[in-house]
């Protein structure tokens, strides 16, 4: 393998890093660029199974780049893409944390939280809407969408059984 | 029904351990989606690290800075308990297993086709983690039903963000000035 791949991944994924403001999401096509346009490691088309391998796997929404490395560079790739992509943003990240704690009580603060929450509790219902938007479902699935929501919202039920059998449903074709 | 009780500090102080540990659980629990509503769930309602409060502004502070959400909300939980170590655990709990499936996926793509099957079951598990993603928004959201200010800036950064297409910084420079000054005239806390 050669160690000028790897540092041209550090360098590609370290700048990413900072600029993805909003989420890792917000720098997506910025990668397809990069990856599929400029570069030629992958077609369109492998692009977007990766997106959405990453999308469906557990873990944080930035995995995509793990996947790029690895096709570009085996597990090093991966594990130097991963890397790059998370430690330049967390270095601010936990300087702006440091500061935001150290606050906490002082009417500014308090002022900033409250009127954050109700932002914060519209985003997160569009968020869901976003990735219902984009999920491919139709009216059964719409169904179970609702059905889900009510059962999480008013129980405090394990999701994890709950999204298995989902799964079931999914499999068996019901929506 | 959930009470959210305005806890300001958690009934114990996590170690580095506990840290990761419990964002490894998150990482985990979210396949398919809706890590956000996981973090609310085991933060918030099983541990009470944080209050209501508190979560929802760290969240939004993730989603604000550079970086992946989740990662961001890591990195504040662990800092705010053990410092940069915390932040520390706290990744590599939320990471460590997703970065070893993720490589092993990457593996298998490169020799087999995603089957049809397997795709149908994703889409019944996405389906579910949308209601788990809206059904925190709503449990969080339950106590302003009868605030109408703090209604309309829900319904203003809902309407921005999927209406108009807005990005969200635009959404924040738009709402979080008088959001803020609206707060600032009415303290209902401390």
């Amino acid at each position: 393998m050669k160690p000028g791949i790897l540092l041209q991944l550090v360098s590609f994924f370290g700048l990413l890093s900072i600029l993805s403001v909003g989420g890792s999401n917000s720098v997506v096509p910025e990668m397809s660029r990069k990856a599929v346009q400029t570069e030629h490691w992958l077609s369109a088309d492998q692009f977007t199974d990766l997106f959405a391998l990453s999308q469906a796997a557990p873990g944080p929404s930035n995995l995509i780049v793990a996947l790029l490395g690895y096709q570009v560079a085996g597990f090093w790739g991966a594990l130097a893409a991963q890397l790059a992509m998370i430690v330049p943003a967390a270095i601010v990240m936990v300087l702006v944390s440091k500061v935001w704690v150290s606050t906490a009580g002082s009417r500014w603060h308090l002022a900033l939280e409250q009127g954050l929450t109700p932002i914060a509790i519209g985003l997160i219902i569009a968020s869901g809407w976003t990735i219902a938007e984009g999920s491919g479902l139709d009216i059964p699935g719409y169904a179970l969408v609702a059905a889900c929501t009510v059962l999480f919202w008013k129980t405090r039920i394990n999701p994890i059984p709950v999204l298995a059998l989902a799964g079931v449903i999914g499999w068996l074709g019901l929506v | 029904m959930t009470l959210s009780l305005p806890t300001t500090e958690p009934a114990a102080r996590p170690g580095l351990v506990e840290l990761a540990l419990v964002f490894n659980k998150m990482t985990l629990a979210s396949f398919g989606g809706g890590l956000s509503a996981w973090a609310q769930r085991l933060i918030v309602e099983d541990k009470r690290w944080l209050s209501d409060e508190e979560f929802l502004s760290a969240y939004t502070l993730a989603r604000v800075m550079p970086g992946a959400n989740q990662i961001n909300f890591a990195i504040y939980v662990g800092n705010r308990f053990q410092g940069v170590p915390g932040a520390v655990a706290a990744v590599l709990g939320l990471t460590g297993i997703p970065f070893c499936i993720i490589v092993a996926l990457g593996y298998a793509y490169v020799h087999y086709h995603s089957t049809p099957a397997l795709q149908d079951i994703l889409r019944g598990i996405a389906a579910g983690a949308i209601g788990l993603t809206f059904s925190m928004g709503l449990k969080t959201g339950e106590k302003f039903f009868r605030q109408p200010v703090a209604l309309v800036f829900a319904a203003l950064a809902f309407a921005g963000s999927i209406m108009l297409r807005m990005p969200l910084l635009a959404v924040l420079a738009i709402l979080i000035p008088p959001a803020f000054l609206v707060a600032w005239r009415r303290p209902s806390r401390g």
